[in-house]
């Protein structure tokens, strides 16, 4: 498998939590651009804590990088991997109806999810950190979440193994870094996500901390915060669930 | 919308700080896709920028300054009083950044510190997710946390006062 330099993959049958091993790696000081890939993972987990399903067949990895960006501008690599994840899928898959939903979720028709993000930052003697982890659904998706799910394989019609999303992956993230510029170039990440953004001047829902909001998704900020049109007040959401309708 | 607060300017006392141009800047800011915008006139700069709309965590950290400005006057009037406990603002632990702060890695796991923990410089102390991107926030100083001043899922602004540890 030939990556872009300077990723580079160290791939395993099956691990506990491939973010887990990283986040370890960085703490023992293991260079930047380190992939850890495993076929399946036994506690694999999502944002808080949440369990993210892992049987064989789907793609699991996480990226070590150090310092990607000042520390103000650090959550817009998010919306970087998204562009990268969407790119990649696109091209391995053929799929022309794949979008992105806010802030990093790849989705098809209505908002049925086929992969999820993790972004950890932590300090390391290296200097801080991020681990960027990638759950993508290319042979099953899990069932009876509170939101729909598909997975590549179903639809493309062919069988997608997991591995081959590796190196365009690579590349993509390898391309969409240098064009944000440790976030000096964010407004072509902005312009970029919202051209692949689902339900843009739409409606959506977005379940916040305290309420869920109605409105029409107006697209991005200038740092990557949701703005959305409820009536006459266009609000700027920090945090929250996004529902497609 | 959001206002472009607050807006900072650095300017030899002597001379007074044109509102005009001020208010000017923030329109442009508000009319374009900059987070932020500073000029510079001879010793005059300014510089606008955009933050959270989220104003009442702004004043939450409005609060705890003036507690510091205030402290000498108040040493003054009392000087046997003991100084009040969150008054000194090298124990207080602010955040770095705008997010969502956790306080536990789950939601049905342990918090990291309560009050009482003995904490050591660089221990993990709390989380601050920003656009899903979670941030590892580190103790400051060793000591005890007697305060903390956010709850699980509260939104923070940069600066905010996240906890004390004296």
């Amino acid at each position: 498998m030939l990556l872009p330099s300077p990723f580079r993959v160290e791939i395993f049958d099956t691990l506990g939590s491939t973010h887990d091993e990283v986040l370890s790696r960085a703490r023992l000081g293991e260079a930047g651009f380190l992939w850890i890939m495993a076929r399946s993972q036994t506690s694999g987990r999502g944002r808080l804590g949440r369990v993210w399903q892992s049987p064989p067949g789907n793609f699991y990895a996480s990226l070590l990088l150090y310092d990607p960006a000042p520390l103000d501008s650090i959550a817009q690599l998010g919306f970087v991997a998204g562009v990268a994840l969407y790119d990649a899928a696109s091209e391995i898959s053929g799929l022309s109806n794949l979008r992105l939903k806010w802030p990093n979720d790849l989705v098809v028709g209505g908002g049925v999810k086929l992969s999820g993000l993790l972004l950890e930052a932590v300090s390391t003697p290296r200097g801080r950190a991020v681990a960027l982890g990638f759950g993508i659904n290319c042979a099953t998706s899990p069932k009876g979440l509170e939101y729909k799910t598909a997975c590549l394989n179903d639809l493309a019609g062919r069988h997608i193994p997991a591995e081959t999303l590796l190196v365009p992956l690579s590349t993509a993230l390898d391309v969409w870094m240098k064009v944000w510029e440790r976030g000096q170039g964010f407004a072509l990440v902005r312009k970029a996500w919202m051209e692949r953004a689902a339900n843009l001047n739409q409606i959506i829902k977005v379940r916040r901390h305290a309420d869920v909001l109605s409105g029409i998704f107006e697209g991005l900020d200038s740092s990557g915060r949701l703005l959305l049109r409820c009536g006459k007040e266009s609000v700027t959401i920090e945090a929250g669930d996004v529902f497609l309708i | 919308m959001k206002s472009p607060l607050p807006a900072t300017a650095k300017a030899p006392k002597t001379e007074a700080i044109d509102s005009d141009l001020v208010r000017k800047l923030a329109q442009l800011l508000n009319e374009s896709d900059l987070a932020e915008l500073e000029v510079e006139k001879g010793d005059l700069r300014i510089r606008v920028a955009r933050y959270s709309s989220a104003a009442p965590q702004i004043q939450h950290y409005a609060a705890a300054a003036p507690a510091q400005q205030i402290a000498p006057a108040a040493a003054a009037a009392a000087p046997a009083a003991p100084a009040p406990s969150a008054a000194s603002s090298e124990n207080v632990l602010k955040s770095p950044m705008v997010g969502t702060a956790f306080r536990r890695p789950s939601p049905d796991a342990k918090a990291f510190v309560e009050i009482g923990s003995v904490v050591k410089a660089g221990d993990r102390v709390l989380l601050v997710e920003a656009m899903k991107t979670f941030n590892e926030i580190l103790a400051h100083r060793s000591g005890t946390v007697t305060a903390t001043s956010v709850e699980d899922g509260q939104p923070v602004e940069y600066g905010q006062a996240l906890m004390t540890i004296e």
